[in-house]
């Protein structure tokens, strides 16, 4: 304290203060070139072992060499490589290659140890390492995981049930989808699309026959990926009495997709739905499978109070095949409605210049 | 399979590293001649002096180009004797299909199954005749 | 003066710098704990494994005025943006170069009668075009109304649930709209979400899209880089973890548009529309008592040319501290308010001492110090004891910062990297930030004497797009 000889408290609280701030700092410096250092060593060593482990599990596609039991340190590394690859590649014969090479290097028992990581990003390698190798011993710890309040590890568990046995694992899965709003609902349409519409369609139609309205509105979209003949068994028996918009609009938008006597009438049935949301989904499925008596039904939507209505009705008409544009012209010329005219010239104009 | 067809070239663009060994693997093993690069531009800055049948099995979605560039450049360098195969995710389907209409000989959905990929080669090899 | 006083200022000016870093540093805590949260989660989720078809569509809203150099490029970079559906929209406010002849040439753009749903009011819609060859290419040519005016155009021509805002020179990266939209899918809550910027200088870029991470020479760059890093990162990510973010830039953001609209879209009125935005979306959530989540993800999603003139830069920063002063005062219903929680009584009274008032009272300190000390009322070493305390403690900041990146992102690949920006973490303190400081000095006169500005101009170089 050379040049210091002050007194003064607060200077040298001061004075003290950025002494504190300056060392600290010194020892930041050196820990910021200590992690790089470590960062570079550890980057380059897994970059080696990628690239040599790569061209390893990619090989035993056709003749599974002798592969001895890796260290942890090498399983770590080696075990999101073997979930990419294995999830790269449908063919049976080459996954069954990866599960022998996997169990002969022991990922699988390094895989069950690490499932009860806190690491979440390393769990979930974990669970769904598992899931691939189909290991039954790991169904108790998974199911157990299939709890957490983390939405992503919860659906990640219950995906690898499904895969460690098919049947037992379905039904866990869609308890679970029934009662967890919190998963993200395109991974599990993946999941839905995965385990194919065979084995999912009469499962969960028949749960969606009894479930509550809420969880039927937030499901509904997902019937795309069952079977026609579900599909619609579960809206003749639900839609009658539901007043949910979720499981109304969802309804209709499903029905604009199958094509049938059905679907039809009970579309058309809803095109003064107090909700715009309902008559929007009325509007596109007119769109898709209307019929020439629809026409006058789109044309009274191009008026509808709803702006989005009044859009989607407008390029329904002219999606149809039945329309001709001409026709349409006509029906601009002694429209009223100013709000219709102008939606319908646009999507004349659109569909003559650019579609 | 004939020697006609053995003898088209496949050429892959993928960027993935995983993807590239992978259908490097596979289509080695189908007895294909394959050469792999990690981008469109690689790729066409070694067609300038190629001659043959060929066909070209690209990620639809690369980094840096769109699908309908690398099907354009392609198509610019030899129209009749280049197949164009698409590879893409099921999220980059829609891409994948405009591909096709704008004139892609094929597309073919990851995850791969090697299977139908190698039959859909060979498809548009033969077609290529 | 007495003695009593001066120790009382003395004591004052202590407190305040203390307060501020300590205040920052524990920022940086939150934002570790933050981000480490994130990433863990996000490995998985940010491989688009889904099912297509479920994801929200997305209206990507870029507003340009004069920006015929860079748009044509913006545009084409962002079609190769990997996500199933989305549109672009740009919206040429008024513009007096002929950045609509050509985008309308480079797009083969065809004008349509759509009817304009004025849903926020704005200037005048003279024409709306589309394309035949792009169907997701949507051009709005407006009357000059502003920045804030073409996004508010933009929302209302916009058809999708979720809009996302670019400036007309960002460049986004290839998964960008994945990553952001991951938060709106997971939680039907979250109504806006922000995402890192970085600095395009200095980088490899072809075709609009970034190819190599690099550091440019430019000083000047660099200190903006460590900024960027201690302030706009940790900062906020900082906040997010109490659903307190109070700013989402306007070079990247997405939001759920009915509730944007719900709140009447932008402000005209303030040079600052993009943050006054997320601070009235706090207040009114609040107010309506609706659930809601303002959010923010530690990815750089977007790469944005930083001004590399002295004068571009205090432009800048003038404009940015005169949007804080506008987006603060526009909304000082939310201080303190009861129904406020954590914003109302921490982030708010935060961004008002340290953020708003910061540069005056900082720059007041300085200057006091200084005049006591020429005055003869306090000794040199006393004078300098206060420089070393404040240059110390700003050099912790800028030094945590790094270490924050160094353990969670690793952007910059090379060791080199590494020594340059710790150099410069140390030298900023030495002048760069107390030089911005007096630029946010003068952003608060410009607010306080009140004059409207219009768009914030900044000369383009466009350097990336040249070497297409």
């Amino acid at each position: 304290m050379a040049y210091y000889a002050g007194s003064d408290p607060i200077v040298e609280l001061f004075y003290w203060i950025a002494l504190v701030s300056a060392g600290v700092s010194v020892l930041l410096v050196f820990q910021i070139l200590m992690l790089r250092f470590v960062f570079m060593l550890a980057e380059r060593h897994n970059r080696r072992l990628q690239t040599r482990w790569r061209s390893l599990l990619v090989s035993s596609f056709s003749s599974a060499g002798r592969l001895s039991a890796l260290g942890a340190h090498t399983a770590r590394v080696i075990l999101p490589l073997w979930n990419k690859i294995f999830e790269s590649v449908y063919g049976e014969r080459e996954r069954e290659a990866l599960r022998d090479v996997a169990r002969s290097i022991g990922l699988d028992r390094f895989a069950l140890k690490r499932v009860k990581r806190i690491s979440i990003r390393e769990r979930l390698q974990a669970i769904r390492a598992l899931g691939h190798l189909g290991t039954e011993e790991a169904w108790r710890v998974i199911d157990e995981l299939t709890k957490s309040p983390v939405a992503i590890v919860s659906l990640t568990a219950a995906e690898s049930l499904v895969r460690i046995d098919s049947e037992r694992g379905l039904i866990r899965l869609l308890d679970l989808a029934e009662t967890r709003s919190d998963w993200p609902r395109d991974r599990l349409a993946g999941m839905f699309h995965e385990i194919g519409a065979d084995r999912l369609s009469y499962a969960l139609a028949s749960r969606m026959l009894r479930m509550p309205e809420e969880a039927l509105g937030r499901l509904m979209r997902l019937m795309e990926l069952m079977h026609e003949k579900d599909v619609l068994n579960v809206i003749r028996i639900r839609l009658r009495l539901s007043s949910n918009i979720d499981v109304i609009a969802g309804a209709i938008y499903l029905l604009g997709r199958i094509p049938c006597e059905f679907s039809l009438k009970t579309v058309r049935s809803y095109a003064d739905h107090p909700s715009w949301v309902v008559r929007n989904q009325v509007a596109i499925a007119l769109g898709r499978i209307g019929r020439e008596q629809d026409h006058k039904i789109l044309i009274r939507l191009t008026r509808d109070a709803s702006r989005w209505v009044r859009f989607r009705a407008a390029q329904a008409l002219v999606a149809l095949p039945t329309v001709r544009l001409d026709e349409l012209k006509q029906v601009l010329r002694q429209e009223d409605d100013v709000f219709a005219r102008e939606i319908l010239w646009q999507a004349i104009v659109e569909k003559e210049s650019i579609r | 399979m004939t020697d006609e067809l053995r003898r088209a070239r496949l050429i892959v663009i993928e960027d993935d590293p995983d993807l590239r060994e992978i259908l490097g693997y596979i289509l080695e093993r189908e007895g294909f001649e394959v050469e792999i690069f990690s981008s469109s531009e690689r790729a066409l800055e070694r067609m300038h002096d190629r001659e043959g049948p060929l066909v070209v099995l690209s990620e639809v979605m690369l980094p840096f180009v769109r699908g309908e560039d690398i099907l354009a450049a392609f198509r610019n360098l030899d129209e009749k004797r280049i197949g164009v195969i698409f590879l893409s995710s099921r999220t980059q389907e829609k891409v994948a299909v405009r591909m096709l209409e704008l004139g892609a000989d094929d597309f073919v959905r990851r995850p791969i199954y090697p299977r139908e990929l190698v039959a859909r080669i060979r498809n548009v090899m033969r077609r290529m005749k | 003066m007495s003695a009593d006083t001066l120790h009382l200022i003395e004591f004052l000016i202590l407190i305040y710098f203390v307060a501020m870093n300590t205040g920052y540093l524990l920022l940086n805590l939150s934002a570790a704990i933050a981000i480490s949260r994130y990433l863990d989660t996000s490995d998985a989720s940010a491989i688009p494994s889904v099912y297509a078809g479920f994801e929200l569509p997305i209206s990507i809203l870029v507003p340009a005025y004069n920006e015929k150099q860079t748009i044509v490029h913006s545009v084409h970079s962002m079609l190769t943006l990997d996500y199933p559906e989305f549109e672009i929209i740009v919206i040429n406010d008024g513009s007096s170069d002929e950045t609509l002849e050509t985008l309308i040439r480079e797009f083969a753009m065809i004008e349509v009668p759509e009817p304009y749903w004025k849903r926020i009011e704005t200037q005048p819609v003279r024409a709306i075009y589309r394309s035949p060859k792009y169907p997701n290419i949507c051009v709005v040519d407006k009357e000059n109304g502003g920045k804030a005016d073409a996004l508010n155009a933009g929302i209302n021509v916009s058809r999708y649930p979720l809009f996302c805002t670019v400036d007309a020179d960002s460049i986004l990266g290839k998964h960008a709209l994945y990553r952001a939209v991951r938060p709106f899918m997971e939680n039907p809550d979250v109504v806006a979400c922000g995402g890192i910027i970085r600095a395009a200088n200095g980088c490899e870029i072809r075709v609009g899209q970034l190819t190599r991470v690099g550091l440019p020479g430019n000083p000047l760059i660099l200190f903006q880089i460590v900024e960027y890093l201690r302030a706009f990162l940790f900062g906020r990510m900082g906040w997010e973890l109490f659903n307190s973010l109070l700013i989402i830039s306007g070079a990247f953001g997405l939001f759920r548009k009915e509730v944007v609209v719900s709140i009447g879209g932008y402000r005209t009125d303030t040079v600052g529309e993009d943050m006054e935005l997320v601070v009235r979306i706090h207040r009114m959530m609040r107010e309506r008592k609706q659930p809601y989540r303002v959010t923010f993800i530690p990815e750089p999603v977007c790469w944005t040319e930083l001004p590399e003139s002295l004068s571009v830069l205090k432009n800048q920063r003038v404009r940015w501290h005169r949007g804080v002063s506008e987006s603060l005062t526009m909304n000082m219903g939310l201080l303190f308010n009861r129904k406020g929680g954590f914003v109302s009584w921490l982030t708010f009274p935060f961004m008002v001492l340290f953020e708003w008032w910061g540069p005056v009272i900082e720059i007041t300190g300085y200057v006091l110090m200084l005049l006591f000390y020429l005055w003869g009322m306090i000794s040199y070493s006393t004078f300098v004891v206060f420089l070393f305390a404040a240059i110390a403690l700003g050099t912790l900041l800028s030094i945590t910062a790094l270490v924050l990146e160094e353990l969670t992102f690793n952007t910059y690949p090379r060791a080199r990297h590494v020594l340059v920006l710790l150099l410069v973490a140390i030298v900023e303190n030495f002048g760069y930030r107390q030089m911005v400081a007096c630029f946010r000095l003068a952003g608060f006169v410009r607010w306080l004497t009140g004059k409207k500005g219009g768009w914030g101009r900044m000369e383009r170089v466009a350097t990336w797009a040249r070497s297409r």
